[in-house]
């Protein structure tokens, strides 16, 4: 009897021992910010929304691309065509602004209203590969009507390679600094492939939004250039938001491409530095 | 004076006032709602109320004791609450201005309700006692259930070099070195220290135990343990070095006193003991002092000095308060006057309420805390040496005041918040009200005057 009193007193403990709701949130070491480029990949798939089942929609004829200056972005796209400024813009937008829950965890760099790289933002991305990531809410929202990222496509930049149509590689070049940068601003497209997940009943639901996105070469992101996408998510009517996931195929990259050629690999990813889900409820 | 016989009149409800009271200590040892605006209010109420149904009953003997308690009371208040420090952070909008004015409103009334209380033949400490732990040990409770369900028990060992994202950065904090409480109505992340001292304080129920017989008084024994048993295991399933501080202090200051109640022969050593502490405190305290004056910086010149202090990390975060006060005028060395001095946007909190104090308060205001303390000892000292009353109450009495001051001394570090920017000098703690309140309700119960009241009751019967 004694016996039994005591495995009763550690259940207790136990049971709520085993509901970690917060070790999510920790990381060992400096993870995602290590020198070497193939480590900072966040590729953190969370395993309901992996397994959901998939509606796709095209939204490459909705959606809105602007480069480095949200001020020339069709009004009818900005949630405040007011803010010109895209920090001014992150900040007043951020979704840590809507709820405290957007705080917590390695994914918060997404809601922070730090859009753009530079000092103390350098640490402010998530650095993606085409496979992607997934981004799970604690919380649920209605009343979803609009989707924005900033973002920029980059390749390692350690990798001594080739510029596009050169046979001598960057060192071999002598390059060094923004014109090193430059010399490999290139002509690329891909494919955003933005999962947003609803519960209908108790099955989870993701609507796939595929859109294209053509970088001609002096929009390339190589150097100093941002990407603003957005588009409206009005009239698909959802409901019950549980989270999202970024995935891209690289459909063309001439870098990528002509330093295959030439033996050497490259490695592609997205740098992101906010989502937006302004004006949204969460409960 | 018909007025006056009226109010005696009111005695008979003291009862209901007593109680009364007992539920704003509650309130004030759970940190309810953490504002030290409300407990202020408290204070002032339950203060008003216990003069208005006790008026019949205060002695002119009983106002001139703890008028002498109440003046270091009155200074520190005062001073704390015009200094530059508190100013200064009204300013900031760190503080408000009722949080300000409170300080003296707040704390004086809940130290000279130490004395009505003391007066009043329908109060009993062990009653206090047992509401204090148990609001202790509510909030005890809910802050290692939050903590076991956020990341398990035994978190600070299992994920010791793991960090937590906020905001979108890494947190300079470890897990190791962090929990959750209940702040206000939210739970936060907070500092270690922060989380301990709760625990900390329960477990000092642990000194009643000695004193207590598990067989007569077997319901106090029982209840007593759980108070001390709760204490430990939060202190166990969330462990970290202040944790052990906490346990081991609370043994020790236990384990003193139930020393000198069995072997009076000890009593001696003990207070020499104590003595060499405190003079090797004072002694630390020149250290760091003259270290710090130019030219000389002797600690990292001495090897030996230097292994003690650790690099100078120990006394590292007190340096820039003492390079202050004694690189100022005259006038900044006895008390900063408003206008000059301290700049409240430079110096955090140090994490020691000595040290703090001379900023928050000047030099004048840490004397006169620091002569509170003296004459709380004094009261202790007053109130073993009294044949009256339980010594399990006496005991524990004394070791919740030395380990909130001894734990203050060493971990009161009131920028406790990890996410947020929270300030909370040792004035604007509920516990603080607590303890101030033991003190001037041990330093008021002097048994002198009791045993005199005691023998002219007895007359009159």
């Amino acid at each position: 009897m004694k016996n039994k009193l005591k495995y009763l007193l550690i259940l207790p403990v136990v049971a709520l021992s085993s509901c970690g709701y917060s070790l999510g949130y920790l990381v060992k070491g400096n993870r995602y910010i290590s020198s070497d480029f193939q480590e900072n990949y966040y590729r953190d798939w969370n395993k309901e929304l992996k397994s959901a089942s998939v509606i796709s929609a095209d939204v490459t004829d909705k959606k809105i691309t602007s480069f480095n200056d949200i001020s020339k972005v069709d009004p009818n796209f900005l949630i405040d065509p007011s803010i010109s400024d895209v920090e001014e813009y992150g900040q007043a937008f951020k979704m840590t602004n809507l709820d405290d829950s957007f705080r917590y965890g390695y994914q918060s760099k997404l809601f922070d209203g730090r859009v753009i790289c530079g000092g103390l933002y350098q640490r402010s991305r998530v650095q993606s590969d085409g496979n992607g990531f997934s981004v799970r809410f604690s919380k649920e929202s209605n009343d979803l009507n609009y989707f924005a990222l900033h973002f920029k496509t980059t390749t390692d930049s350690t990798v001594n390679c080739y510029p596009v149509g050169e046979d001598q590689t960057l060192d071999e070049l002598g390059l060094s600094g923004y014109a090193r940068d430059k010399k490999i601003f290139h002509n690329s497209s891909f494919r955003l492939k933005i999962g947003v997940y609803t519960k209908e009943d108790e099955k989870i639901v993701n609507h796939e939004f595929t859109s294209s996105i053509v970088f001609n070469n002096k929009e390339t992101n190589d150097g100093n250039v941002y990407t603003f996408f957005a588009f409206d998510l009005k009239e698909y009517s959802l409901s019950r938001c549980i989270g999202f996931s970024i995935t891209y195929d690289n459909l063309d990259d001439e870098l990528i491409n002509w330093n295959k050629n030439k033996g050497v690999d490259i490695t592609h990813a997205l740098f992101i530095y906010e989502a937006f889900l302004p004006y949204t409820v969460w409960h | 004076m018909k007025f006056i016989d009226k109010l005696k009149g009111l005695n008979k409800y003291s009862a209901a006032i007593s109680f009364l009271s007992l539920e704003v200590f509650a309130i004030l040892a759970f940190s309810f709602s953490g504002s030290y605006v409300l407990f202020g209010s408290l204070s002032l109420a339950v203060f008003l109320l216990l003069l208005l149904f006790n008026i019949g009953q205060i002695k002119s003997s009983g106002v001139s004791t703890i008028g002498l308690f109440m003046i270091p009371v009155f200074l520190y208040t005062l001073l704390t609450a015009l200094g530059i420090y508190s100013r200064g952070h009204v300013l900031l909008g760190n503080f408000s201005i009722a949080e300000i004015i409170f300080v003296p409103l707040g704390l004086l009334p809940i130290a000279f309700s130490g004395y009505l209380l003391s007066i009043d033949k329908t109060f009993k400490i062990s009653t206090f006692l047992l509401v204090i732990y148990g609001a202790l040990m509510a909030i005890t409770i809910i802050n290692l259930f939050v903590n076991l369900v956020n990341f398990g028990a035994f978190y600070t060992v299992i994920y010791k070099d793991y960090s937590m994202y906020y905001n979108g950065q890494l947190s300079s904090t470890l897990v190791k070195d962090m929990a959750y409480t209940l702040e206000g109505f939210k739970f936060i992340e907070v500092k270690m220290s922060h989380y301990v001292l709760y625990p900390g304080l329960l477990f000092s129920s642990i000194a009643t135990l000695p004193f207590l017989s598990p067989k007569k008084e077997t319901k106090k024994f029982v209840i007593y343990g759980v108070f001390a048993f709760v204490g430990l295991l939060a202190l166990i399933l969330v462990p970290s070095k202040i944790g052990l501080f906490a346990i081991i202090f609370n043994l020790v200051i236990a384990g003193l006193v139930l020393l000198c109640k069995k072997v009076p022969a000890s009593r001696k050593i003990v207070k020499v003991t104590v003595g060499a502490i405190f003079v090797l405190g004072v002694l630390l305290f020149l250290v760091m002092f003259i270290n710090q004056q130019a030219n000389i910086s002797f600690i990292s010149n001495n090897a030996l000095l230097n292994k003690f202090f650790n690099t100078n990390r120990f006394v590292r975060i007190y340096n820039p308060l003492i390079n202050h006060l004694f690189s100022d005028k005259f006038l900044g060395f006895i008390y900063y006057i408003p206008g000059e001095g301290m700049d409240p946007v430079l110096y955090d909190l140090s994490g020691s309420f000595f040290f703090d104090n001379f900023m928050t308060s000047g030099v004048i205001g840490n004397i006169a805390f620091i002569a509170m303390m003296v004459f709380s000892i004094f009261g202790f000292k007053r109130y073993f040496l009294s044949e009256k009353g339980e010594f399990s109450i006496k005991s524990t009495l004394f070791t919740l005041v030395s380990f909130y001051f001894g734990y203050s001394f060493l971990f009161s570090d009131g920028q406790y918040g990890i996410f947020y920017d929270i300030r909370k000098p040792i004035y604007l703690t509920s516990t603080f009200m607590i303890v101030l309140f033991i003190c001037a309700y041990i330093y008021s119960s002097n048994p002198k005057v009791e045993n005199k009241e005691v023998v002219n009751n007895e007359k009159q019967a």
